[in-house]
């Protein structure tokens, strides 16, 4: 009997450090995607490197990329630091709550702060991506 | 009176009328009009002087010796641009427009060192080329390297013409026009084809190249900037204050798993 107990607990014991594991991974790796998206973010949005790029006549095309490549760049920082947030505080055993997602929500939206076009598409994306995480939760 | 006073009075009199049309000329001369051009938006060079990037120009008239004739001019930091129209009967095929550039504001013809010309090449088609010409002497000599630009369109008797010409040009086939400096500008219609050419009507105008003031700073877009640069600082800190607490937790699973 207790041999066949000892074996139990060591199954659940490496599915359980299996999980960590792969919690922890993905926790890092979409850390690593959030940073790398912060870095596109703050060239875009704060450097406005594109801004640089372009001449001095406004061509319309370019404008339209340049605001979806802001857009794209914060709300993708938000995506991947939003599971890895996630899986950090689920390593933690505790859920994220309200006050980290406001936290990131307000970081990410004020990185577009100078674009009044990309912060208004930003705003609008952002509370379509809390709106979906909060409904997949509670489904 | 004694014939030597006579011969004196006579000296007199001769020397009286050559020196009469020199210092006549002097006092009668009228006075250049001096132009500041105003700072605007770059117009696109096709004829067209109701795009409305020409609203912002310094505008007034001028007599091509007697043919009234609107002159616009106005400045970037990097071009002069020039707008010309009148309204003209033109039954001549090779009429041209030019405006040839002093580099100082001598009126005189030695100093016309470059000229900007469109020459209409067919009249009835509405044909025109732009030619940049060097002057020496007033010998015109095709520049090896045209610089500026020039268009002109025809609406019945309604002559329309843009010119735009570098500034800090350094070709030394032109004139190199700088910030804080005038320049002579002898605005020329004439016909044919040879320049400066024997049938003109001209005006000659200088031109003072303003130095750009820098933009001012907008308190809002600067508010905004250092909003996100705060912002970003912040991001950063939380991001690493994030990776210290996972390297903390890395080492807390290791501990529990051993």
């Amino acid at each position: 009997m207790p041999k066949f107990e000892k074996g139990k607990l060591n199954k659940s014991q490496k599915s359980q450090e299996f999980n960590q594991d792969f919690a922890f991974r993905s926790l890092l790796f979409s850390l690593l995607l959030g940073i790398f998206f912060f870095i596109i973010s703050i060239l875009f949005n704060v450097a406005d490197i594109f801004s640089l790029l372009l001449t001095s006549e406004e061509v319309l095309i370019l404008e339209i990329l340049n605001v979806a490549i802001k857009v794209l760049a914060s709300l993708a920082f938000f995506f991947f630091m939003l599971i890895s947030i996630g899986n950090y505080k689920d390593l933690l055993g505790k859920p994220a709550n309200w006050k980290d997602i406001a936290f990131l929500f307000c970081l990410t939206l004020f990185q577009t702060v100078r674009n009044t076009f990309a912060f208004g598409i930003t705003l609008f994306g952002l509370i379509l991506m809390v709106l979906y995480f909060y409904i997949i939760q509670e489904v | 009176m004694k014939r030597s006073n006579l011969k004196l009075v006579a000296l007199l009199l001769i020397f009286q009328f050559l020196i009469m049309p020199n210092s006549f000329l002097i006092y009668t001369k009228a006075s250049t009009l001096e132009i500041n051009p105003e700072f605007g938006g770059a117009p696109q060079i096709d004829g067209d002087l109701s795009d409305e990037v020409w609203d912002d120009a310094f505008k007034t008239t001028v007599n091509l010796t007697d043919l009234p004739t609107n002159l616009w001019v106005m400045q970037t930091d990097t071009h002069l641009y020039i707008g010309l129209s009148f309204n003209l009967h033109v039954d001549v095929e090779k009429s041209f427009l030019g405006i040839f550039i002093s580099n100082s504001t001598s009126q005189s013809i030695s100093n016309l060192k470059d000229a900007k010309i469109i020459q209409n090449t067919n009249l009835s088609n509405g044909d025109y080329e732009f030619l940049d010409y060097y002057i020496n002497n007033n010998v015109f000599t095709l520049d090896s390297e045209s610089n500026g630009n020039g268009a002109e369109k025809n609406k019945t008797d309604d002559w329309y013409y843009e010119f735009s010409i570098p500034l800090y040009c350094n070709d030394p086939e032109d004139v190199n026009l700088k910030y804080d400096h005038s320049y002579g500008f002898n605005i020329t219609w004439g016909y044919p084809d040879v320049y400066p050419g024997d049938n003109i009507a001209s005006a000659f105008v200088v031109i003072n190249i303003q130095t750009p003031t820098p933009a001012a700073i907008d308190p809002i877009a600067l508010s905004l900037f250092i909003i996100a640069i705060i912002i970003s600082c912040i991001t950063g800190a939380y991001l690493s204050l994030y990776l210290f607490k996972i390297t903390i937790l890395k080492k807390k699973i290791k501990r529990v798993i051993r």
